[in-house]
């Protein structure tokens, strides 16, 4: 049983902001001590210790090869249980996406719903799904989420994309959700992850739902959209 | 000064200055929606262009990040809608603000002190708008209570009030009560 609980409803956006950015200066700073390191050894090679600099590749090589066999390449979730891109009108109020999703640990499934904001934004909420209600579960207990609490928004007539990680923490690992919309424009979705490419099913109303196993699963990972033919790719905090 | 030198330092600046650059914005924009954006923006600059930041003391980090939040909330007025060009650049998109957070924000602008010119600037209001003014400034009244009374969802009042609120802020400005001078290093109005 997992515990989604979340932060103080008062400071939900500013806590959010802070996250990012912290996932953001973290990517910074790996980054720069990966390119330190890169001129170091080129500086090393250029000082002639050859034989050293081999040894410690042929480390690195066959670590990164065993990593990349793990790939099975699998389309990750978004397809199971889907009403066939139907919307539907829900109690809240919202929208409820086609895109439900597995839980990885069997637990109840997860789900999306859509709506949008009294900014004219499109907004998306991504929670578990019990007796067909958004929500989440704490101490065990399913608790369906309140009416008005904040999803995702962004402006998706003008990004053509929308998507948001939301990591929950606590027992069974925890879990990692990728999920958002797309427009027509979108024509591809590719998860690239340190085990390689995987496509993402986007759903006909444009909706999709990725859940994995663990809090930070997908940092570092990069997602990839394929609009008008050209290539967008999104660094996942 | 830290953040310049150990970026991931710059989640401590955020946490010490988010709130005070958010009051500093919300009092003067008295929208609490365009000052989360705002503030988001002045963060997501101060992020991306730190390495550019001569500074060597706080006081002299301080200015620069108001002088940032400053010159954002001047575009902000001059073009009359908001621009996310850094938070689009950074791939950082914010999520909705909720009622709770909503009245935080708007408990930051400190509506409380325009009541003694709140009159003259009502004025300009149509009235419907000087009515939910009246109602949430003066009378105090949650936006539950407001709605209930009005008979419309409490999104509904949150959107009238704020809109009532943004040409408030105009109007306000023309009769000189809100603050146009610039922030000083350590403005005064800090929430402790």
């Amino acid at each position: 049983v997992t515990d989604d609980s979340d932060p103080p409803a008062d400071r939900k956006a500013r806590d959010e902001l802070r996250n990012a950015f912290r996932e953001l200066a973290r990517e910074r700073v790996a980054a720069r001590r990966k390119a330190r390191m890169a001129r170091r050894r080129r500086a090393l090679v250029r000082s002639g210790l050859t034989a050293l600099i081999a040894l410690v590749l042929g480390g690195g090589i066959a670590v990164g090869i065993d990593a990349f066999t793990a790939d099975d390449n699998r389309s990750l979730g978004g397809d199971a249980g889907a009403p066939g891109g139907v919307a539907r009108q829900n109690p809240t109020d919202r929208l409820a996406a086609a895109s439900t999703t597995v839980d990885p640990g069997g637990g109840p499934p997860w789900g999306l719903s859509t709506y949008t904001s009294q900014r004219g934004q499109q907004c998306v909420i991504a929670a578990r799904v019990v007796n067909g209600q958004l929500g989440l579960i704490s101490a065990g207990k399913f608790t369906p989420l309140r009416k008005g609490v904040p999803g995702f928004c962004d402006r998706l007539s003008r990004n053509h994309l929308i998507f948001t990680v939301r990591a929950y923490s606590a027992g069974n690992g925890g879990r990692t959700l990728l999920y958002g919309q797309a427009d027509r424009e979108v024509q591809r979705l590719l998860l690239q992850t340190s085990h390689g490419p995987r496509p993402i099913h986007v759903m006909s109303d444009g909706t999709f739902l990725v859940v994995v196993t663990g809090v930070n699963a997908l940092h570092g990972s990069r997602l990839t959209a394929t609009l008008n033919g050209r290539q967008r790719s999104y660094r996942l905090a | 000064v830290a953040a310049r030198q150990d970026l991931e330092a710059f989640e401590d600046l955020y946490d010490e200055y988010a709130d005070r650059v958010l009051a500093f914005l919300a009092r003067r924009t008295l929208d609490p929606e365009v000052a989360f954006d705002l503030m988001a923006e002045t963060f997501a600059e101060a992020f991306d262009h730190i390495g550019r930041f001569r500074g060597t003391t706080d006081e002299e980090g301080r200015a620069w990040l108001w002088t940032i939040a400053t010159h954002l909330l001047i575009r902000w007025r001059k073009r009359g809608e908001l621009e996310r060009r850094k938070m689009t650049e950074l791939g950082i998109s914010l999520a909705d603000l909720g009622q709770e957070e909503f009245e935080r924000i708007e408990t930051l602008a400190d509506l409380q002190r325009f009541k003694p010119v709140l009159n003259r600037a009502l004025q300009v209001l149509s009235e419907d708008q000087r009515r939910v003014l009246q109602l949430r400034i003066v009378d105090e009244r949650s936006y539950d209570e407001i709605a209930a009374d009005l008979g419309c969802s409490n999104n509904a009042v949150r959107h009238h009030v704020s809109r009532a609120l943004r040409q408030l802020a105009v109007t306000l400005g023309r009769l000189g009560a809100l603050q146009e001078e610039r922030a000083p290093a350590e403005p005064k109005e800090l929430i402790t």
